[in-house]
């Protein structure tokens, strides 16, 4: 009897094209996502080895690193982002990729256009220059972030060099309490077993707070995953997944429809199946996180302290006190007993108490300002009519009175 | 393509701090530059210079003898965060050649692997005996072949690097050309298996 599978075994096991000496594989990679940032080099590399792309078709390019977040169809302002979106459309024309044009309807940040084009597909391989890639393991693709020198690589080969992960599953126990979201789930888990915990490890998110979640809310889990260190977040999908993909543009269609779907139910991780190691969070028991530091493992529910630098996990204190700068926080201060009544209690007005008066404000923002993601706020039906997904909430935050907080920059990754 | 590492030879910077990003190793806002050649200008900017341009006096790289540094002793995690190559791009620009450090961000050590710069994983104490060795600018002399690390009055420290990252950088092998001379078809064949499989996922020949 074949052993037990768990998810990632089987989207590895299906992509090995070839195992090479020393112990890596050769994977296959059926997605690559090319944005402007990261793939000139990659281009340069083709030119440079006159090479040609393998299946320049199956690639998507999107310019949404350099660009403006507000307007459109203008000129770039600046001139190295001008010229660096230029040189991607030149590129794509040079050598046929499709490409989602700036000021097209479905321009958008690159974890956002796959899955709303229907490109980020189960039981895929899916890799980007962007170490958020991880987002796309939310549909049951094996999803992971590479550098451009490899972007030159699948360009050409439609493979890459890999060596196999270590699983770990995290398991949610329970439902979460109201005002508790995905990133609050998230930013939970990278707390527990701290920055670099996911390190060397494809995490599979599981249990029924997964299953009851949007796509939106896996989307933020598996994003977040590289924050935990890890390079590959996945859920498995299921009749939610389905749901969201069916109709896409670049989804299967008619019985190429019913026959992935078909396959996709196999997915799922086997009963018995061994992971390397097991977490579990208990997420009914979860408060709303709020971040009060520079690095994504220092947050607290708003019913817990902002430690006091000194003794907190074994991190030196000038690191923490780095944060506590950053982000005007008082050391040990006690952030406050809920979020409603956050804006009045605390013995300062700390970065937390501010965070959850925002949170009052916004509650759909779903989490601290300090881990970038796209605020996949709701599941749209069919975003298609709407212009590029705002990665990004916070202009009308913190409160103009309030100087001592900096603006926080979304931050390449 | 890739330069050939064999052996590195020269002075080491000491770099002994947690977590050093890519992102203080090339600050985000030169991303925009499309080149990678030329980026050692960028290499650690901002820890270089102060905002009006002025160099950073204490900073390591800033003095001597470290400031033509060819190998980097560094702290744990270093190269986590983005998977900015320019990260790589711009300490060879600045003829560094080596890191050595407890661990690494997992796609910056493959972005070293490709590009001709050895990332070298030790255990802390070494690391740290190491550090101290670079900090009194002792010469270091790094030898992929044998694979070792020597410091001018200390015994040779050994390090392992997986066989076929070796041979790559012992012979400047460039990745893709070696793919394509060695796979191509392997991956003609697993492409027809998995069009059979998977047809829905050929979006370009339907
Ligand atoms: S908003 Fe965050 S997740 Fe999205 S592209 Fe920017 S850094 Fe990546």
């Amino acid at each position: 009897m074949r052993e037990p599978q768990t998810l990632y075994d089987k989207l590895w096991n299906s992509h090995v094209v070839a195992e090479l000496p020393g112990g890596d594989v050769l994977l296959y990679i059926d997605r690559h996502l090319v944005h402007e940032v990261s793939s000139p080099q990659a281009f340069a590399a083709l030119r440079e080895g006159g090479r040609a792309m393998r299946r320049p078709r199956a690639h998507l390019a999107v310019a949404d690193h350099a660009v403006p977040t507000g307007t459109r169809g203008g000129v770039i302002a600046d001139p190295l982002a001008r010229a660096q979106v230029a040189e991607l459309e030149q590129n794509v024309a040079d050598f046929g990729v499709p490409y989602l044009a700036l000021d097209g309807e479905d321009q958008g940040i690159v974890h956002v256009v796959g899955p709303e084009q229907g490109y980020t597909l189960p039981a895929s391989t899916l890799v980007c220059g962007d170490s958020h890639t991880s987002t796309h393991g939310a549909f049951g693709a094996l999803a992971f972030g590479i550098g451009s020198g490899e972007s030159g690589t699948v360009m050409a080969t439609q493979c890459l060099k890999q060596r196999r992960s270590k699983t770990l599953r995290v398991e949610l126990v329970g439902l979460p309490g109201p005002h508790v979201s995905a990133k609050d789930i998230a930013l939970a888990f990278i707390h527990q077993v701290g920055a670099l915990g996911a390190r060397g490890y494809a995490v599979e998110y599981t249990g029924p707070a997964v299953e009851a979640m949007s796509m939106a809310g896996r989307l933020t889990l598996c994003n977040m995953t590289i924050e935990a260190g890890g390079r590959v977040g996945l859920v498995a999908p299921d009749d939610v997944t389905f749901a969201y993909l069916q109709g896409r543009r670049l989804a299967p269609k008619g019985e190429d429809w019913d026959r992935a779907v078909a396959y996709w139910r196999t997915l799922r991780s086997d009963p018995g199946a061994a992971y390397d190691r097991v977490v579990t969070l208990d997420v009914a028991a979860l408060s709303p996180h709020v971040s009060w530091g520079t690095s994504p493992d220092e947050a607290a529910p708003v019913t817990g302290h902002v430690p006091d630098p000194a003794p907190y996990r074994g991190k030196r204190p000038a690191s923490c006190r780095k944060g506590f700068a950053y982000m005007a926080c008082v050391p040990a201060c006690p952030s406050p007993k809920s979020p409603s009544n956050a804006c009045s209690s605390g013995p300062a007005p700390t970065a937390v108490s501010r965070i959850c008066a925002r949170r009052r404000l916004s509650p759909r923002a779903g989490g601290g300002p300090r881990a970038c993601a796209p605020s996949w706020s709701q599941d749209r039906p069919r975003p298609r009519s709407r212009r590029k997904p705002k990665g990004w909430t916070l202009s009308s935050w913190p409160p103009a009175s309030n100087g001592a907080m900096p603006a926080v920059p979304c931050v390449w990754r | 393509m890739m330069q050939p590492f064999t052996r590195v030879h020269g002075t080491a910077a000491p770099l002994p701090e947690e977590n050093v990003d890519t992102d203080i190793i090339y600050p985000a806002r030169f991303l925009l530059i499309t080149a990678r050649d030329g980026l050692g200008a960028y290499a650690f900017h901002d820890r270089r210079f102060q905002a009006d341009g002025a160099e950073v006096g204490d900073f390591v790289l800033n003095r001597e003898p470290w400031r033509n540094a060819t190998v980097l002793v560094a702290g744990a995690n270093f190269g986590s965060g983005s998977s900015r190559e320019h990260a790589v791009w711009c300490l060879l620009g600045r003829g560094i050649r080596c890191v050595i450090a407890p661990s690494f961000g997992e796609i910056f050590q493959s972005n070293c692997f490709r590009n001709g710069v050895l990332p070298i994983t030790l255990p802390a104490t070494q690391v740290e005996a190491l550090s101290r060795a670079a900090g009194e600018g002792r010469t270091f002399d790094v030898d992929l072949e044998a694979e070792t690390v020597t410091v001018d009055g200390l015994a040779p420290v050994a390090f392992t690097v997986p066989a076929e990252r070796k041979l790559a950088l012992l012979n400047g092998w460039d990745e893709t050309a070696t793919l394509l001379n060695t796979q191509a078809d392997a991956i003609a064949a697993f492409e027809g298996r998995h069009h059979a499989t998977q047809p829905w996922l050929f979006i370009d020949h339907p």
